[in-house]
């Protein structure tokens, strides 16, 4: 690990710093404070995400199919930029040839200190009676953007808690975004978009179980919104994709009965 | 400036406004010059040249200096000819340039393209924003359909395209 993180840093250089945030299967995150080429941005902080090499690959397919993996992310970060209404990190460099993806940074702290993901949001107001409301409005904009996603015909492919990730707005508001489209691709397919839902609903009942039948109602509400603007009231595709989504969560459970 | 990543690379971009016609340098000289009109601000050429960095050192070099690789990397497609066209000085160009000057601190080779004539202001947004032509860059990124009706801000979609730009 440590060698993969100083061929980063002489990657880099010297003149940009960076912090390890995230390592994931896939991919190492980092942070910094400079900009990969504007002089005249100071004052924001940058996501850099590398997609380090595979001992166990073939070292040219490797090679191959970290730009291909790479590039694949960073034009659904372009692809999305031109949707109206998504709310999604903006990209800001690209290198394939050496798995670079450099995108804004999203997200702050809550006022606990954690990392402004829903995940930590959720656990940050389950024991807070008046932030109800909050949530419910936060649920169902993170509902609407999958949504709008969707109606795009994209879907995530890897929709945690921790993919979407809040901004502060005003006082008390929080706005999502969503992160982290490295398994996301172009699906017309309802089976897709059924089974992001899927992900996502077994995210929210496995880390907050208590609270997660509201949780998960206020998403689909926020879910339909969006299909109902962009199709229009009681469309076929709405219709089409929740009876898919609910045929997915059938065979999970039938899946979890067997063991 | 210089690019974090590459600190061997000092880059001077310099913007003369009211060029007459007779300070161009000669046509076949002139790879790398740029007509402002094309460029929408400062952030663009920048992650134009970041780009014609990453691909000249990581790829291959396209073209016969890093300042036409710049030029390539700011045009929507590989068609190196039609690049200089579309985002070089040709005949229609009039009086606005953007020239750069890439120097490596490790060799002695500079290219640096003077003009002689016009008036050298600082290559900013603010000066920028008077020589730009909205509409041309509009169809040279083809951003005329998405932007329609959308918020979006135009520089972070050229910036997209000349990052995924020709791979
Ligand atoms: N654009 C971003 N803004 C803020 N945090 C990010 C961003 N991209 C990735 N991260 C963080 O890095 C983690 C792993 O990223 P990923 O590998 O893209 O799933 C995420 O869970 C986030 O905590």
């Amino acid at each position: 690990m440590d060698e993969i993180v100083t061929g980063v840093e002489h990657y880099l250089t010297e003149n940009v710093p960076v912090k390890l945030i995230s390592q994931g299967a896939e991919a190492l995150v980092f942070e910094t404070s400079v900009h990969p080429y504007n002089p005249n941005k100071t004052d924001e902080t940058y996501i850099i995400k590398y997609r380090p090499q595979k001992a166990y690959r073939h070292p040219q397919i490797d090679k191959t199919l970290t730009k291909h993996r790479t590039l694949g992310e960073s034009r659904c970060l372009a692809k999305l930029a031109t949707m109206s209404g998504i709310n999604a990190p903006q990209l800001i460099a690209c290198d394939p040839y050496n798995g670079y993806i450099w995108q804004s940074k999203i997200g702050g702290l809550l006022p606990n200190g954690e990392f402004s993901n829903l995940k930590n949001y959720l656990w940050f107001n389950k024991n807070d009676p008046y932030s109800t409301i909050n949530v419910e409005n936060v649920l169902i904009s993170v509902g609407k953007q999958i949504g709008i996603l969707h109606c795009n015909q994209y879907v995530h492919g890897d929709l945690t808690s921790s993919n979407i990730v809040l901004e502060k707005s005003g006082l008390n508001n929080w706005i999502p975004f969503l992160i982290d489209f490295g398994l996301s691709s172009y699906s017309t397919l309802v089976e897709d978009k059924g089974v992001d839902l899927y992900v996502l609903e077994r995210a929210i009942l496995s880390t907050h179980s208590s609270f997660a039948e509201n949780y998960n109602k206020w998403l689909l509400k926020g879910y339909e919104s969006a299909y109902n603007e962009f199709y229009g009231a009681k469309s076929s595709e709405l219709v089409q994709v929740l009876k898919k989504f609910e045929e997915v969560r059938l065979r999970g459970r039938k899946r979890s009965m067997i063991g | 400036m210089i690019i974090p990543q590459f600190p061997e690379l000092e880059i001077t971009i310099k913007l003369f406004k009211n060029c007459p016609k007779e300070s161009f340098p000669p046509i076949d000289s002139n790879f790398g010059i740029i007509d402002a009109a094309n460029i929408y601000s400062s952030n663009v050429l920048y992650a134009a040249i970041y780009k014609a960095f990453i691909e000249s050192k990581y790829l291959k070099m396209r073209t016969k200096n890093l300042n036409s690789e710049v030029l390539l990397s700011l045009y929507a497609s590989t068609n190196i000819g039609e690049a200089f066209r579309q985002i070089g000085l040709n005949q229609n160009t009039t009086k606005n340039i953007i020239t750069i000057s890439i120097t490596d601190k490790n060799s002695t080779s500079a290219i640096d393209q003077n003009i002689n004539g016009g008036e050298c202001v600082e290559f900013n947004d603010a000066n920028l924003a008077e020589v730009r032509d909205v509409e041309k860059i509009k169809s040279i990124y083809k951003l005329n359909q998405e932007l329609a009706n959308d918020e979006h801000d135009l520089e972070d979609l050229i910036v997209n395209s000349i990052q995924l730009r020709g791979i």
